[in-house]
């Protein structure tokens, strides 16, 4: 791997971080601008929600996750790149939910994503999700 | 970490993932090398976890060296030599279980351009049919080989910190 390469592995795994905390502490603002405006995203195996568009996908989020915990663990990423422009990545997850009236929901799976450069800036193109185990209380 | 029940360990121990990883610059090596050697070698154990976890046994097999050497008496278990010695292993114990692995806080030192060494911290939930479940915790210790400009694991050996039998009701109070 040169160092380019690294270096834009080193900016996608930021941008995720950015998607991760932003999500988990409800920064909207902070969170759309990790998204492509087109982005296709579907983590109901994990959970979530599938969504087509950034500002369709953050209006779901902000309402079903009103008043809602959101932890996000991510590990153990693998990113490559694809062409100079785009990239593909996989996190390992660990999420867990906590609603309002207290119900947990604890999910272990994967994301998988690809990512694009667009005006200099990396954003989350796609994104789904693959479970492993869910657990409910 | 290891009082007050399983979720308060879970969470001590997510806690300090976040970290950043201790990479120890090699003698010798170019930082050049180094660095897209520690980068590749992260990406190999996240295939290795991954492939573990969704039992991708040929994903699992281009990780390891041919004659890897895995030492899981850790865990209670054997030395086994090769990775088709291992993945039988694998398929043998961890076929009926539903298993999450997640690798954290990687000190990976390249001691030649073919040549590694890592730690990882390693949290794994093992659970089986009828739902008896364990949530483990503890460290793989590793060597890494280059050849043909690809890493591998070429020894891996797992110690343990912890291994907590839970419920599922206890695991993060739920």
């Amino acid at each position: 791997m040169d160092p380019t390469t690294l270096h834009t592995v080193n900016s996608i795994e930021a941008l995720k971080a950015r998607f991760f905390r932003a999500l988990d502490t409800k920064e909207w603002a902070e969170f759309e601008s990790t998204l492509a405006d087109d982005i296709e995203v579907d983590h109901t195996a994990l959970g979530g929600h599938q969504a087509t568009g950034a500002s369709n996908y953050v209006a779901l989020l902000r309402e079903d996750y009103d008043g809602t915990v959101t932890v996000h663990d991510a590990h153990m990423p693998e990113i490559e790149l694809t062409a100079a422009d785009s990239a593909v990545g996989t996190w390992a997850m660990q999420v867990l939910l906590v609603r309002p009236d207290g119900q947990r929901v604890l999910a272990f799976g994967h994301h998988q994503d690809t990512y694009g450069l667009q005006d200099g800036r990396w954003l989350i193109t796609t994104s789904a999700s693959t479970r492993l185990q869910v657990d409910e209380s | 970490m290891l009082g007050g029940g399983a979720a308060s360990a879970l969470w001590a121990h997510n806690a300090t993932s976040a970290s950043a990883e201790p990479e120890a610059p090699s003698e010798g090596v170019e930082p050049a090398v180094a660095v897209a050697a520690v980068a590749e070698i992260k990406q190999v154990k996240a295939r290795y976890f991954r492939a573990v976890d969704t039992k991708d046994w040929e994903l699992l097999k281009a990780q390891l060296t041919d004659d890897v050497v895995v030492d899981t008496t850790g865990s209670g278990g054997p030395v086994l030599v090769g990775s088709d010695a291992f993945i039988a292993f694998l398929q043998l114990t961890l076929s009926p279980a539903v298993t999450v692995h997640h690798g954290h806080s990687p000190e990976i030192e390249v001691t030649s351009p073919t040549t590694a060494t890592g730690v990882w911290a390693m949290q794994d939930l093992l659970i089986f049919p009828g739902d008896p479940r364990v949530l483990g915790f503890g460290h793989y210790h590793e060597t890494y080989e280059s050849e043909d400009g690809r890493w591998r694991i070429a020894e891996l050996k797992l110690t343990r910190v912890h291994m907590d039998p839970i419920g599922q009701q206890q695991l993060f109070g739920m």
